[in-house]
């Protein structure tokens, strides 16, 4: 996922189309996957990476799910099925 | 812990595209398993091994009051959590791992808490428009800083004179004040989609008067 370019960038947002928060929700546990696959995410899922990139909310999350499903190996234990 | 969900789980049709540990998971939830409720205790663990990674990840840059309640936050988020989840379960559809899509779950909720918590008690000044602390440093050559303070000149101006107070309300608010949206929306009894969609608009209104004025921004934000 691209970090916005610069202040002025944060400020106007991508230019590209963006799903809002629901959907790019919905679709955000495939994208991160494809992602830490080593996968091209963001040519997957445009609309999602557009939207991480305009949300800070979002991308907050987005942040998180990653970096939890990269240390998910340390977490395993008894919670699983 | 959340009230035991008595709604059907997944058919059994979809379960042949998932991963052992997926379809494992699954099983364990049908309502028609013996086990459930171990299995939702489970999940309920997991979820809070989630949150909890998130609080602790995020400790440094909060404020040292919630820094006490951190357990309690992850503990609520992970039982908000597992309610969301168990209401969806027939929507899963194997597209990611069980667990991936269990933890999304617990992140969406801790991550607003903390949101929430972080700005407990603290106001929302949009009369103090603090643009000038907003210099953009990607700029290197004395042309491109005296293109990017023009932009930014001409954005303040802009965001006075062309957006609703409710878009210029909550524009200023998330990227001049970096409130987040989940508190803008919390104090305006709003949802992040809705509050999302207002400053969309106000940045969509806000790109085409800039083209009007003759500015040309790249999709990045730069000034060509």
């Amino acid at each position: 996922m691209n970090e916005p370019r610069g202040t002025i960038g944060r400020i106007l947002g991508p230019a590209g189309p963006d799903l809002g928060c629901d959907h790019s929700g919905d679709l955000l546990d495939q994208f991160v996957e494809a992602e830490l696959a080593g996968l091209a995410a963001r040519q997957a899922f445009p609309e999602v990476a557009n939207h991480l990139e305009a949300c800070p909310d979002c991308r907050e999350d987005y942040v998180a799910l990653t970096e939890l499903l990269k240390a998910a190996g340390d977490l395993s234990g008894e919670g699983s099925a | 812990m959340a009230q035991d969900a008595t709604r059907p789980g997944p058919s059994q049709s979809q379960l042949v595209q998932l991963d052992d540990e997926s379809r494992q998971w699954l099983a364990r939830l049908d309502p028609e398993t013996p086990d459930r409720r171990e299995a939702i205790q489970a999940l309920f663990e997991l979820l809070l091994r989630g949150a909890r990674h998130e609080t602790h990840r995020r400790r440094a840059s909060l404020p040292r009051q919630v820094g006490d309640e951190l357990d309690d936050i992850a503990r609520q988020a992970a039982d908000d959590a597992l309610t969301v989840l168990l209401r969806k379960l027939d929507d899963y559809r194997g597209a990611s791992r069980f667990t991936t899509w269990a933890y999304k779950f617990a992140i969406f909720e801790v991550s607003a808490a903390l949101r929430r918590e972080a700005w407990r008690g603290r106001s929302i000044t949009i009369e103090d428009e603090s643009w000038s602390r907003l210099a953009d440093t990607n700029a290197v050559d004395p042309q491109a800083q005296t293109n990017a303070r023009e932009l930014m000149a001409a954005i303040e101006r802009t965001v006075a004179t062309d957006l609703t107070p409710r878009q210029r309300d909550v524009f200023v608010a998330v990227l001049v004040h970096g409130v987040p949206i989940d508190v803008v929306a919390e104090r305006h009894g709003s949802s992040r989609g809705a509050v999302y969609k207002v400053l969309h608009d106000a940045r969509q209104k806000l790109r085409l008067a800039l083209a009007v004025q003759g500015w040309e921004v790249g999709s990045g934000g730069e000034a060509t």
